[in-house]
């Protein structure tokens, strides 16, 4: 237990907030595809973390713990979001012959991407969506955020080979949803 | 030639994930997650408020429910004493 750290709970959560506040605000990002969702689970993370920051064991990285707290509250998010839109389908928010949001509130387009690369990285996203959560969630962290194999195991309490392999399976899928996709609307870029 | 494209349009797709920018979050969080944070605090106090003076409220009515018992049965022995006493008293006089 960090016993020095308690004497100080506020300093010690801002610097963890300053050091962390980006990566796990672009995860969140990655993982839900909307600003306010990601700013939204980025509060909760933090929440969280001021509240455990007694309770985190040495054993593990302060990041390591801070983005396993990320993951599994973009997890909840996203659950949360799909019991909502099963509700939303029987209010009729929802068209009733696609299943599609009739109003939907994402925002995918990454803001900080020029104008050629918006619809390539929409798209990519629009993928990812369609992974399996495993998948997804070690394609964005390795991927996309770029963290190292032993992070991303870390992160997800699996083993290094597990991710490897998860990676190795999300880009497979990923050529075959993009090549669908290719197939479907004859895009050409 | 479409099969080469459709590859080549899908390394494209998937070689966008380097190149995205690292986005910056609002400058405003920390103030919003300290806010948050106090707000939670402060209903966690209320509810801990009320908590406490509801287990004292529970006590208050438990002893006095108590006292009125005990008091109740101190009566009730001490008019049975009595009634004893006049039993008593009234056989004594009999003789």
């Amino acid at each position: 237990m960090l016993e020095i750290k308690l004497q100080n709970k506020e300093a010690i959560f801002e610097n963890i907030f300053l050091l962390h506040h980006k990566r796990v605000y672009n995860i969140a990002f990655a993982m839900l595809k909307n600003i306010a969702d990601a700013e939204d689970v980025t509060q909760e993370v933090f929440i969280n973390v001021f509240h455990a920051i007694s309770q985190f064991k040495e054993e593990a990285q302060i990041s390591t713990w801070v983005h396993r707290i990320a993951v599994n509250k973009c997890l909840d998010h996203i659950k949360a979001k799909k019991r909502k839109k099963r509700l939303a389908f029987i209010t009729s928010l929802f068209d009733p012959e696609t299943g599609k949001q009739i109003h939907d509130a994402h925002n995918h387009l990454h803001p900080g991407k020029i104008l050629e690369q918006k619809e390539a990285h929409r798209i990519l996203m629009d993928a990812i969506d369609l992974l399996k959560t495993s998948q997804k969630t070690a394609f964005v962290l390795s991927q996309i955020e770029k963290l190292s194999q032993k992070e991303v195991a870390a992160i997800m309490e699996i083993s290094e080979k597990a991710v490897e392999s998860l990676n190795h399976r999300a880009k497979e899928k990923l050529r075959i949803i993009l090549g669908k996709f290719y197939q479907k609307s004859k895009v050409n870029l | 030639m479409n099969m080469k494209n459709e590859e080549q349009w899908v390394n494209q797709v998937l070689a966008s994930a380097d190149q995205i920018d690292q986005l910056t979050p609002n400058p405003f969080l920390y103030q919003k997650i300290k806010h948050r944070i106090v707000q939670q605090e402060r209903a966690s106090s209320n509810n801990k408020n009320t908590l406490k003076w509801s287990v004292a409220f529970i006590v208050l009515l438990g002893l006095n429910t108590a006292v009125l018992f005990a008091s109740a049965k101190k009566d009730r022995t001490r008019h049975q004493l009595k009634t004893n006493i006049e039993l008593n008293n009234q056989t004594v006089y009999s003789y």
